[in-house]
């Protein structure tokens, strides 16, 4: 680990089932920075040869991880979501998928190391935490590489104001698009979202209408996303889009449009107004909730 | 596209551009801006930009100096996504026309300039609530007073009148000598033009059709084009020669109502199998295709009469009564082909058989078309 | 400003077909793409070059039918398109990719910064920019949103959970742009003939 909330993390990390944990703290690494994480990087494994090292595919880890992976002249696998051990080789096997999620590769590195991966965020599920758990815990110490840095983040600018789970880690999704007409209709799918504890995300249309920001855009340029339920409301459902949800769980669609595409791959279809559908599936969930009590 | 056997790489560009243009900014807004009965202005623009308003301009007045086929190529492919969209985009051809034909070197630039550069839109007067067909017995008069005209009268009916910038404007300076008395006018909006009724149409409803009134309107001397009382006779030339390529549009829409239909057909499903099967069905397919086929080679074969400079004749009203009378039978049967879906207006195909009606109608009615083709034939040997 | 803007011609997903039998991707008929990463990484090029002037330089590594990816990009704003081709560069993974680009770039020089698209729609691995910029010894901002350049510095606007960053960079520089603001523009009917004409150098380094 390496950051400002290092040693915390640690412990977390050796309760969840870690044997040990290394940690790089120091003030200057209280943000990321591509030199000093690639350089800190560098150092850990030039002293410890892992075989192997994975990373999350957060933003930061897909910045860092290919920058190692030259520097160190190995192969990197990306977005994997499956991870095994080839048999024969005992070579890692990072499954990850390709175009959009159409096709899965099955990748091996088998002639350097160490053999890195970025791993999906939100496909693996979270190991339970043991509270008790114990395992060594050292401190490495690292200097910076040099007084030229390259980048600086010089502010963080938060949009996202809803205290919800990332989408590509959440659980339910409710989209929105084109068919919603305007920016304020968005509060529909909030509002069905709210009652289900679901991220909001959208299609490109919106996002491109300018009625909600591009971070929850669902789709080839935006986020790929596997939740259990994905309903789509007012998505007509181009391949696009498609690339970026086609593999949840549960796909329910509604869309007046009988022709729609998203309707080729929806479990659920409801071909009808979504200014009448949506609430009336808000009012629903909110009276199925009241019995329940 | 592939239907003109002798495209060009260099023509495929151009419609691989505006088909781009359109699949993303018109596409989308088509229902919407036929239920509001409103011309998508941005969507004009954007084409401007990419530089669609310039391809019959000549090279010398800053244009893409295209021929006819060309035009034609482009004009059929606007009007696959909206023939009244298409129609109004390229209303500026009138005035054009009109100044390039018989207007001064300076009047050719000034209106070039007005569309090229500050992107005006345009239209042509020449239709009254009581001159319709009777063109001739309008009543809208301009009048001399010193180093101005002055004109009074109202217009009806004008494609892109209510949003127009500039005006090509037929009155009358001598109202005792009839047709010889018609003379031809630029007139900009801020000389005082004002639109007036917004036609709320059957259908190519993204085409603006409005009034236009002109109340003491004054214009300088120097805006007739020609000479006074030729105006009639300009128009009726290049009206002449402009109809023809006002039907592409009609083939446009024909096509893309025969592609639905296909489509439809293709996955409609009735007593076990598609309806495609059937030869109820197919029959009608094929009739579609062969007369959109010939009114679009009809078409083509006349663009390049025009581009080799051989006046059409009476090539002109077989063109316009046969296209303008094959779209409203391909968008017909495309409608019976959906069934009662093609009856709803979640289906795209009744907006097309409402858009075709008016091609049977507008730049001369098919009854005029007969009168005037039946006076050519009875002038052959 | 000197900009390269680094470009992969990809298959059109919309159109992909995957062969059921053999469980890979059917090529044969599927139309090519620019990359749309890499259209809104151009578009962002154009932009700083029509405010700060300079030339826009694209560069692809691929196959001659990669020719026609160069083409769409010189008819939306780049001045020059060069295509590197090489039967060798089959089968390249990203490290090897990014050796290749990045010997190019040497060769071809002066670069004050470099645009990639975020990722290549078919292999999205996003590993190639920051490669690249590993190779060339300069300093990287990945999903990149928007950019300024003031001073001799770049101000990014950059892709982050909870909303953006504001990144400042030295110059040189390589950035992959995720998505813009601002939509790829059309090509006029005009600069897609002057495309059309243009001359597009294909080097084999290798080989000369």
């Amino acid at each position: 680990m390496i950051g400002e909330n290092a040693r915390e993390i640690a412990e977390m990390a050796i309760e969840s089932g870690a044997d040990q944990a290394l940690i790089v703290e120091g003030e200057e690494y209280k943000t990321y920075n591509t030199y000093l994480h690639t350089h800190a990087l560098e150092t850990l494994c030039d002293k410890y040869r892992p075989p192997v090292l994975l990373i999350g595919a957060t933003i930061n880890g897909r910045d860092v991880g290919p920058r190692l992976a030259c520097r160190l002249k190995t192969g990197l696998t990306a977005d994997c979501t499956a991870l095994g051990i080839d048999e024969e080789s005992g070579n890692v096997a990072w499954t990850r998928p390709a175009f959009g999620g159409n096709l899965m590769a099955v990748i091996l590195c088998p002639d350097t190391r160490p053999q890195l991966g970025t791993v999906r965020p939100g496909v693996f599920k979270k190991p339970k935490r043991n509270k008790g758990g114990t395992g060594p815990i050292s401190v490495e110490s690292i200097q910076a590489p040099g007084k030229d840095l390259g980048t600086q983040i010089m502010e963080l600018v938060r949009t996202i104001k809803e205290d919800v789970p990332k989408l590509e880690e959440a659980e339910i999704i409710v989209s929105g698009g084109r068919g919603l007409g305007a920016p304020e209709n968005f509060s529909l799918v909030r509002d069905l979202a709210a009652e289900l504890g679901a991220s909001v995300g959208s299609s490109r249309a919106a996002v491109d209408a300018g009625w909600i920001p591009y971070t929850h855009q669902v789709g080839q340029t935006g986020k790929t996303v596997g939740p259990k339920v994905y309903i789509a409301v007012g998505i007509s459902g181009a391949i696009q889009h498609r690339a970026g949800m086609g593999s949840s769980d549960t796909i329910i669609a509604i869309n007046k449009d009988p022709e729609a595409p998203i309707f080729d791959i929806a479990d659920f279809a409801i071909v009808g107004d979504l200014f009448e559908v949506v609430p009336a599936l808000v009012q629903q969930i909110r009276q199925s909730r009241g019995v329940t009590r | 596209m592939d239907s003109y056997a002798f495209i060009t790489q260099e023509q495929r560009d151009f419609i691989t551009i505006l088909r781009d243009i359109l699949d993303k900014e018109l596409a989308p807004i088509i229902t919407e801006y036929d239920e509001k009965n409103e011309y998508p202005m941005h969507v004009h623009r954007t084409l401007c930009e990419a530089g669609f308003n310039s391809v019959t301009i000549p090279n010398e007045l800053g244009g893409l100096g295209m021929d006819m086929v060309t035009y034609c190529l482009i004009g059929e492919e606007m009007a696959r996504y909206d023939a009244g969209f298409a129609f109004s985009f390229n209303a500026a051809n009138g005035i054009l026309k009109a100044v390039y034909t018989h207007g001064t070197d300076e009047q050719k630039k000034y209106c070039t300039d007005r569309i090229l550069n500050d992107g005006a839109i345009s239209c042509t007067c020449i239709t009254e609530a009581e001159a319709g067909s009777d063109a001739a017995a309008m009543r809208t008069t301009a009048v001399r007073d010193g180093d101005e005209y002055v004109l009074n009268g109202t217009k009806t009916f004008i494609s892109n009148g209510g949003i127009a910038d500039m005006f090509l404007v037929l009155a009358s300076t001598d109202r005792s000598k009839g047709a010889k008395g018609i003379s031809m006018f630029i007139v900009e909006k801020r000389h005082g033009v004002q639109a007036g009724k917004h036609e709320d149409k059957l259908g190519i409803r993204l085409s603006d059709t409005s009034e236009v009134i002109f109340d003491d309107v004054r214009i300088p001397a120097s805006n007739l084009i020609g000479e006074e009382g030729m105006g009639f006779k300009y128009v009726m030339q290049f009206l002449d020669t402009s109809r023809p390529f006002t039907m592409v549009y009609a083939v446009g829409l024909a096509q893309r109502a025969l592609e639905l239909s296909i489509k439809y057909a293709k996955v409609r499903k009735t007593f076990g199998q598609p309806i495609i099967a059937n030869q109820g069905v197919n029959f009608m397919l094929a009739d579609m295709e062969a007369q959109i086929q010939a009114a679009r080679q009809l078409i083509f074969y006349a663009a390049r009469m025009v581009d080799a400079g051989i006046p059409l004749g009476s090539l002109s009203p077989v063109i316009k009564t046969f296209a303008s009378e094959m779209a409203v039978r391909v968008t017909e049967m495309a409608v019976q082909i959906h069934g009662g879906y093609g009856y709803c207006k979640d289906y795209p195909v009744e907006k097309l058989y409402r858009d075709a009606k008016i091609f049977t109608i507008f730049e001369g009615t098919n009854q005029i078309q007969r009168m005037v083709l039946s006076r050519h034939l009875a002038k052959r040997q | 400003m000197n900009i390269l803007v680094c470009m992969k011609q990809v298959p059109d997903t919309t159109e992909i077909k995957i062969n059921p039998e053999t469980n890979t991707l059917i090529r044969a008929g599927v139309p090519s793409i620019v990359n749309p990463f890499d259209a809104y990484a151009l578009e962002l090029a154009v932009r700083l070059k029509e405010k700060h002037g300079g030339t826009v330089t694209v560069l692809s590594m691929g196959p001659d039918q990669a020719i026609a990816a160069l083409r769409e990009c010189l008819s939306v704003g780049a001045d020059k398109a060069v295509l590197v081709t090489d039967r060798a560069f089959g089968g390249s993974d990203t490290l090897a990719t990014s050796y290749i680009l990045s010997t190019c770039v040497k060769k071809l020089g002066g670069f004050d910064l470099i645009f990639t698209g975020k990722q290549a729609i078919g292999g999205d691995t996003g590993q190639v920019g920051p490669e690249m910029a590993e190779h060339l010894n300069i300093p990287q901002v990945t999903c990149l949103m928007d950019v300024e350049v003031n001073d001799g510095k770049l101000e990014a606007k950059r892709e982050h959970d909870k909303g953006y960053e504001m990144v400042e960079c030295s110059l040189p520089a390589l950035v992959s742009v995720i998505k813009t603001d601002y939509e790829p523009r059309y090509p006029s009917i005009r600069s897609k003939m002057a495309a059309n004409k243009a001359e597009i150098t294909a080097k084999s380094w290798w080989r000369s």
